[in-house]
């Protein structure tokens, strides 16, 4: 029996690897729809061109991709966002940068653009003259005795601009309401016409802490596009990157984490562990954040002569020390007080949302790209996806903690299994080169936050179009809903809430 | 238990000693650099650091400078909280335009604090990668 992704009408579009693209219509358009709203099917991103939007999905049950595109002429789309509220910002994205407008959208404010371009729709084909500025219109709020608290974008500590609304009535929060994109670069206004190598850096530029995430995620867009054969080195020489990053990563944020909640000697003793991966990172790939590493086609250094020894020394270090910073963590009754039923995601949202990372798999949804997707060299290596069902700050940490011993294993697993050969394929397309013919590929990449969709339009040696989405995307809506109630008297500040104890997601790029 | 593991997780001081050691400081240029920095700016230094467009990778390393590797604060280089006074601000990366008014206004709100430092080459360079972007201011302020 064809599945119900494959049963959408319309035009398979046949230079679109490795998952299907199907130009539909507005017919096809609203069966995606009612699968999304039905919970069928999650959103895994929704973007936009000068002429056309597109939503890629995943269907739950076979685990197959797509990519449902409708054409609109008439600069206007059906909205998804009506029906499937995870869709509403990214529909307001697609009106702030090309114009594009969604019909029947709850919400048809700006997003992204606060109103300092100086160009409406940047990169619609037809820019227009930048809008006359006008207040952003938060949501109402309704009740005796509420009050507002603006927080941002500016704020305390080392940490990324956003705004924040809350309305509140003394202590409790009635209403919180985000606004960002403070630190929109527009990064994919400036892949457009660019060359693949340029391209690649600005991928990896997208977000310092998941850089190997974002050029690894690009790498493979662009591979499946012009499908290049990555040599096997290359393979598993990527993956000990990704998990040396998701290692440095989830190491400073536990401690981070405990730190929020006023814990700082697991900040201290995390930061140490955070800095030897840095460092062994530093050894074996020279640089810390491993930045520039993954290109396409393979991988741009060969791991360094003394890699495999700090590899070694920082997983025996990591093996040593982390147990027990773990079980101080679950010992401490005034962290766990903190923590625990603190910041509480419904496990359905999770599911709407299609939430990823540490977010998704504390609230119970167990998916992992690097499992349901599998792409290589996952597939052969051996390791366990933790899901937790509480949803809880606690929950959270626990899950991080789990993926820290997977990683320290998967890296054990990779090392082992490294053969010597190249590092880098060649980067044309295969086949007969013809002139300008335009291929398009996906990449779907597990980042420490979740899964990563890079989306890509090569024509000839540059790219047309090229479309990146954060796992933050889907986890900021649920910052709005997350239970509140336990807050008040538990935690030092609003802001940290917000910003650090609950997810620590990502600016908006 | 926390003192059992906090007895298990210490050891010897981590902490390194500064980047060049006599050689360079017995250096006039050394000399001159220290002799004018403690007159315009004390023994202490306060840094305010706003993210107005990075990608987040300098805030990471700002972070790690206080780990117990570099300890910054020990050389009393501080980077500090909103509400902390503080002399110098250091903007990350390029700026970009939706954070420039929040920028200016942070640091009309904080007069006389410095603007720039040492890092202010790489802010240049990285800005330069996305200058052309509609989103992004063309010069730092």
């Amino acid at each position: 029996m064809p599945t119900r992704i494959a049963m959408i009408e319309g035009q398979r579009v046949e230079q679109h690897r490795p998952w299907p693209r199907v130009v539909t219509n507005e017919n096809g358009w609203g069966v995606a729809t009612d699968a999304l709203a039905a919970g069928d099917w999650t959103l895994l991103g929704l973007w936009g061109e000068t002429d056309a939007v597109h939503m890629a999905v995943r269907d739950h049950d076979s685990g197959e991709i797509a990519v449902v595109t409708l054409p609109c002429p008439a600069g206007t789309f059906p909205s998804v966002g009506a029906r499937h509220p995870p869709a509403l910002r990214l529909e307001r994205a697609i009106g702030s940068l090309f114009g594009l407008q969604a019909t029947g959208s709850p919400d048809t404010r700006p997003w992204l653009d606060l109103g300092f371009w100086g160009v409406a729709h940047p990169l619609a084909k037809q820019t227009g003259a930048p809008p006359a500025p006008t207040s952003y219109d938060f949501l109402p709020v309704e009740g005796e005795g509420l009050h507002q608290i603006p927080v941002g974008p500016v704020h305390a500590g080392i940490i990324e601009p956003g705004h924040f609304r809350f309305t509140a009535n003394g202590e409790t929060v009635a209403r919180l309401e985000q606004r960002l994109g403070y630190v929109h670069k527009g990064i994919e206004g400036l892949m457009a016409g660019a060359p693949l190598d340029k391209a690649a850096k600005l991928a990896g530029r997208t977000s310092g802490d998941s850089t190997v995430a974002y050029s690894l995620a690009f790498a493979h867009a662009v591979e499946a596009a012009l499908e290049i054969m990555v040599p096997p080195r290359a393979i598993y020489l990527r993956a000990l990157m990704a998990e040396l990053e998701r290692l440095a990563n989830h190491f400073g944020d536990i401690g981070a984490i405990c730190n929020d909640a006023s814990f700082s000697i697991m900040h201290a003793q995390c930061g140490i562990l955070r800095e030897l991966t840095l460092r062994a990172a530093d050894t074996c790939f020279g640089h810390r954040l491993m930045m520039d590493g993954v290109v396409p086609g393979g991988i741009a250094r060969d791991l360094a002569g003394g890699g495999t020894g700090a590899i070694a020394a920082l997983l025996a270090e990591a093996r040593r020390t982390f147990p027990k910073l773990v079980e101080l963590y679950d010992n401490t009754a005034s962290l766990m007080d903190r923590t625990a039923t603190t910041g509480i995601v419904r496990p359905e949202l999770v599911r709407q949302f299609g939430a990823g990372g540490y977010v998704g798999r504390g609230s119970g949804r167990a998916f992992d790209a690097r499992k349901n997707v599998a792409y290589p060299p996952y597939g052969e290596l051996a390791f366990e996806v933790a899901v937790l069902e509480a949803g809880d700050v606690n929950a959270r940490v626990w899950v991080r903690v789990r993926e820290v011993e997977q990683s320290l294993g998967l890296i054990e697993q990779i090392l082992g299994r490294l053969a010597d050969g190249p590092i880098q394929a060649k980067v044309e397309p295969r086949g007969e080169p013809s002139e300008g013919q335009v291929r398009e590929g996906l990449g779907l990449v597990e980042a420490f936050r979740g899964e990563l969709l890079v989306w890509v339009r090569i024509d000839g040696d540059r790219v047309e179009r090229c479309h990146l989405r954060d796992p933050s995307w889907f986890q900021w809506p649920l910052l709005e809903v997350v239970d509140r109630r336990q807050h008040r008297r538990r935690l030092p500040a609003l802001q940290q809430v917000v910003q650090l104890l609950v997810f620590r997601p990502r600016s908006l790029r | 238990m926390a003192n059992s593991c906090s007895r298990d997780c210490c050891h010897a001081p981590l902490t390194e000693a500064a980047p060049g050691g006599g050689r360079r400081r017995s250096s006039p240029r050394w000399r001159r650099v220290r002799c004018g920095s403690a007159r315009t700016l004390g023994r202490s230094l306060s840094i305010r650091e706003v993210d107005a467009g990075s990608c987040n990778g300098c805030e990471l390393e700002i972070h790690a400078l206080n780990n117990a590797f570099y300890d910054l604060e020990r050389f009393g280089l501080r980077f500090r909280r909103l509400a902390a006074p503080r002399r110098r601000a250091d903007g990350d990366g390029p700026v970009t335009k939706n954070m420039r008014e929040a920028l200016e206004a942070h640091l009309q709100r904080n007069a006389g604090t410095e603007m720039g430092g040492r890092r202010r080459r790489f802010a240049r360079s990285t800005a330069a990668s996305f200058a052309a972007s509609y989103a992004v201011t063309g010069r730092r302020r």
